[in-house]
Order: C-alpha cells, then sequence, then structure tokens
C-alpha cells in the first residue's frame, strides 16, 4: 500500500511538471514569434513558423506529450476506481497524439487527425476522472472538472477554432494542476 | 425536532440572494429590442438555478446533498459559461459565481452533508 501511494505521488508531479514544460514552451515561442497573436492565430502555427518559435513549440509538444502520457498511465494503474483508469487511459493515448502534434506539423495531412485527437482524447480523459474523483467521494475535485466542462460546451458554441483552442487548452492546464494536487493528497493521505 | 445547522441558514440564504440579484440585473440590463432575448433569458435561466438550490437547503428540500453540490456546480458553470457568452456582465458574473462559491464552501461542511442527507427528513 506504502508503495502505491508514492507512486501516485509520482506519477501527480510528472502532471504538474508536463504543464510547466507545455506553459514555458509556449510562452517562449509566443516571445519569440511576435506575429502570433493569442485567440487571433491557432496554436499549431507555431510548428510552422519561419523562427525558432518552430523549435521550442515542436520539441515542448513532445516532451510534454510523453510527460503527460506518463501521468495518464499513473492515473490508471494506481487506482482501483474503473472512472480512473478509464479516464487515465484516454489522457495517456490524447499525450500519445499530443507529441505527435509536434512530429506532424500543420503543413502535414495528419495534422488535423492527431490534433484532433489529442483534444478529445483529453476531453473524455477529464470527464472520465470527474466521474471517478465524484465516485471517490472527492466531490469538490469533481466540481472543478464539472464547471470546466460547461465552460468548455459554451466556448465550443461561441468561440472560433483559435480562441477555442487557446482558452481550452488554458482550462485543461489548470484541470491537470488541480487533479495533480488531488493525487498528491491522495497519496499523503493513503 | 432538529435545529437547522447555521451553514445550511446561510447556504439557503445566499442561494435566495443570488436569485434576486439576477432578477434585479436582469431589470437594470433590460433593453427592449429582439435580441436582447438571449441575454433576458440567461438572467431568467441562473435566477430559477439560484432559487432551485435555496429551495434545496431548506427543511423537506427536494435533493440530497449530492445532488445538491452538483447543482450548485452546474449553477456555477451556467454563470461562467453566461460570461463567456457575452450573455451576462462581467462583474455581475464575478459576484454570482462568487455567491455560488460561497455555498459550495457552506455545502463542503460535515454537518450539511449530515443534515441534508439524514436530519431534515
Amino acid at each position: 500500500m506504502k508503495a502505491h501511494t508514492c507512486h501516485n505521488v509520482a506519477f501527480a508531479w510528472s502532471g504538474m511538471i508536463g504543464v510547466a514544460v507545455f506553459v514555458i514552451a509556449w510562452v517562449c515561442a509566443a516571445s519569440v514569434d511576435t506575429a502570433w497573436q493569442f485567440g487571433v492565430n491557432n496554436l499549431s502555427e507555431f510548428g510552422i513558423s519561419d523562427t525558432d518559435a518552430r523549435l521550442y513549440f515542436n520539441y515542448g509538444c513532445i516532451l510534454a506529450g510523453i510527460i503527460v502520457a506518463i501521468f495518464g498511465a499513473g492515473r490508471a494503474l494506481n487506482t482501483e476506481n474503473a472512472g480512473h483508469t478509464a479516464g487515465g487511459a484516454f489522457i495517456a493515448v490524447g499525450g500519445v497524439f499530443l507529441a505527435l502534434i509536434g512530429v506532424f506539423t500543420m503543413d502535414s495531412s495528419l495534422h488535423n487527425l492527431v490534433a484532433v485527437s489529442a483534444a478529445l482524447f483529453i476531453l473524455m480523459g477529464i470527464v472520465a476522472v470527474t466521474a471517478g474523483n465524484w465516485a471517490a467521494d472527492r466531490k469538490i475535485i469533481a466540481g472543478a472538472g464539472i464547471v470546466f466542462v460547461v465552460f468548455l460546451s459554451v466556448m465550443l458554441l461561441v468561440f472560433d477554432v483559435a480562441e477555442l483552442e487557446a482558452y481550452g487548452i488554458i482550462l485543461a492546464l489548470v484541470w491537470f494542476l488541480i487533479e495533480s494536487v488531488n493525487m498528491i493528497l491522495l497519496g499523503k493521505k493513503g | 425536532m432538529e435545529t437547522v445547522p447555521t451553514n445550511i441558514r446561510i447556504g439557503g440564504t445566499l442561494g435566495l440572494i443570488g436569485g434576486i440579484a439576477c432578477i434585479v440585473c436582469m431589470v437594470l440590463f433590460f433593453r427592449a429590442e429582439e435580441s436582447a432575448l438571449l441575454d433576458m433569458g440567461v438572467y431568467m435561466l441562473v435566477a430559477v438555478m439560484f432559487f432551485a438550490l435555496a429551495g434545496g437547503f431548506f427543511k423537506g428540500g427536494q435533493w440530497s446533498w449530492s445532488v445538491l453540490l452538483l447543482m450548485t456546480f452546474l449553477t456555477i458553470g451556467a454563470v461562467g459559461g453566461s460570461v463567456i457568452a457575452g450573455a451576462m456582465d462581467f462583474y455581475v458574473g464575478a459576484v454570482l459565481a462568487l455567491i455560488g462559491v460561497l455555498i459550495a464552501a457552506n455545502l463542503a461542511m460535515p454537518t450539511s452533508r449530515v443534515w441534508a442527507d439524514r436530519l431534515r427528513i
């Protein structure tokens, strides 16, 4: 049981590191490619930028994707809760697709498939882990997921793709931080 | 005869305040235009959700503790979503979301759960 707890905390930290890597890559890419505008240009446009933003974004996606996949695998394997297992598996697959965004850039024919798959798998992961948290009686933490899913649903209706992508990613990053803290608290309790 | 815990009274009162605030804001932001229908409808929807929450706090209320908490989160989501959609003023949305968070905080207390699930029946 003790080893189980330690693994949970370690995987939780990988979620935080994944968020930090993605934020750093985004900030660096945006500061290098000054033509890119928040909510106007797609995030994937960094991947085909003429500047070094291309390197920051593509390698950032690959690294963050691998770390998020590790986080998802940890969430799936270190639990007996069906929601957490399914959600963790979805997040792990979403992480792999996120890494592939760095490989198949916007000029590739596979880019749209990979980007939409990453978003859908991570969204399904958020919904499943939220359901798992609710079932595990961690209802306040689950509440954050419920509120975020309502926000995303409204954004889907009113925002265009560039805005939806930018704000959606910010919401997902915040959710990853909250879920990591939840896993750390669970681990320390155990 | 069980006495109602203070946090349950506060939660119910906050729900009523949220609902009344929505109705007041609907009147304040009223525009006699067809394009304002969505905005007015959103204020009415959120008012109904807050009043329903307030009802859930009172004796003989309609929901268990879990459903009450779920509805609180959905209300906060509806307020935030209305602001995102541009149907609700940002500052009004911030105040209503704060009221929603305070209701959730009241519900998170152990006495609220015991009262809502067992004692009030």
